[in-house]
């Protein structure tokens, strides 16, 4: 045994039987060829995502804004490119439908037998990008109601977190302010009508700065944008919108449930379509059957390509 | 610690003294003008015409003082007994403002909310305690 290997500690020993420059160099490939298989297998799970926006940037955000901020983080994410995405593909694909309807209607024989093989496969993709459509719109709608339940959750801690005996204290305090702003025209009537007692730099400068501030607050209500936001909330609490918010998604989320029903009947159509057209092939039989009508990307306007 | 070492921690101290920013409560200093205010009161060393100029003094710093605690909006986020304190009788707390609401003269007002009156004085008698 060689000195210089005996000099080694036993950690370093171990390690050159366990990991040899060969078996390292497999180990990587597979490793990459797993990462591969499962982007190429599972594409749509590693892409579309969308990350919420963390709920202390939104908590701070007047209601107004805050259904136009989320939505402004949604069209961001590589969920929407995904979801814009697959929309684009469906409206492809009602078109590729349209043609091959078309072709079958105008053919005859073993040619339209295989236009509708073809007709039959593609109404199989139009399901599938229909499937992913509806996964992408319900991973929307669940992240949504997640961040709304973040911000109820926020909102009610920072409620809950005021202390009986210090909501007293900011009564106090509000009850004296209110107080002082009600007096305070008739305070300075008596302060400052003697010329014993000049308005002092701070009070000429604050006075300076209110009206500033009051110009600012007009020009602020009278904005566009103020009122169009206004209108869009009404009259209800920062917490009321939240939910009512929260409740539209909710609707959004169970139409798509709704929607899931309708694809596994239009996947049993198409099934059922399959069968018959391997039935006519084996009975050597013309189908007389011509589609006749057809729609948009709409999941219900897609209902005409299964049912006939 | 070395010598020069020692003059540098001095000088950095020094520094931090000098050019930090002055953080006065605003509830202090109201307070210790309106001690200033009560001592020009009732101390016996001042003449009337000192009191009456003194008092004036203190009139006009309460103005703007009594004004800038009551818009502190950093108020809510403390809970202490001093601010408290300070909220639980606005009368004596904001003595400028509340006096000229009621019409009286400082003194007078400041009199009356400790339950102080002509009436009173000349009714009380000397005895021990």
């Amino acid at each position: 045994m060689p000195i210089s290997y005996l000099a080694k500690p036993a950690y370093l020993r171990s390690h050159k039987h366990l990991f040899c420059g060969s078996q390292l160099h497999h180990l990587g490939l597979f490793c990459f060829v797993l990462a591969w298989a499962f982007t190429w297998l599972f594409p749509s799970a590693q892409a579309a995502n969308w990350s919420a926006a963390s709920s202390e940037r939104l908590v701070k955000l007047p209601p107004a804004y805050l259904a136009k901020a989320i939505e402004r983080d949604f069209s961001n994410s590589a969920l929407a490119d995904a979801l814009t995405d697959t929309q684009t593909q469906l409206k492809n694909k009602t078109q590729t439908l349209i043609d091959l309807r078309q072709a079958v209607e105008q053919s005859s024989g073993a040619l339209q037998i295989e236009l509708r093989h073809q007709y039959i496969a593609e109404k199989r993709h139009y399901l599938e990008l229909l499937r992913s459509h509806q996964e992408y719109r319900s991973k929307r709608a669940q992240t949504k109601i997640k961040i709304f339940k973040r911000l109820l959750a926020k909102t009610q801690r920072a409620k809950s977190s005021l202390t009986p005996q210090r909501a007293a204290m900011i009564e106090k305090q509000t009850q004296a302010r209110v107080r002082f702003e009600r007096s305070i025209s008739q305070v300075d009537t008596k302060l400052f009508t003697s010329a014993m007692a000049p308005e002092s730099r701070y009070g000429k400068a604050y006075a300076q700065n209110l009206s500033a501030i009051n110009q600012l607050i007009g020009a602020i209500k009278a904005h566009p944008m103020s009122n169009q936001s206004s209108s869009d909330q009404g009259e209800l609490s920062r917490e009321d919108y939240i939910r009512h918010l929260r409740e539209q998604v909710e609707a959004d989320l169970a139409i798509i449930q709704q929607e899931k029903t309708v694809l596994a009947y239009m996947g049993k159509l198409v099934a059922l379509d399959a069968m018959a057209l391997a039935e006519s092939v084996n009975d050597t039989k013309s189908d007389d059957q011509i589609l006749s009508h057809f729609g948009s990307s709409q999941i219900t306007s897609g209902i005409n390509f299964f049912t006939e | 610690m070395t010598k020069p070492a020692l003059k540098y921690v001095v000088a950095i101290l020094l520094n931090i003294a000098v050019f930090s920013p002055a953080n006065a409560d605003s509830l202090e200093n109201m307070e210790r003008e309106r001690a200033i205010l009560v001592y020009s009161f009732i101390s016996p060393d001042l003449d009337d015409q000192q009191r009456s100029e003194r008092i004036e003094i203190s009139r006009n710093r309460l103005i703007d003082l009594e004004r800038l605690f009551l818009r502190d909006k950093s108020l809510h986020a403390k809970n202490s007994a001093h601010i408290r304190a300070a909220f639980e009788n606005y009368d004596l707390t904001f003595l400028v403002h509340a006096a000229a609401e009621t019409d009286l003269l400082l003194t007078d007002h400041w009199l009356d909310q400790l339950g102080i009156s002509t009436q009173s004085l000349m009714t009380t008698q000397l005895g021990p305690r």
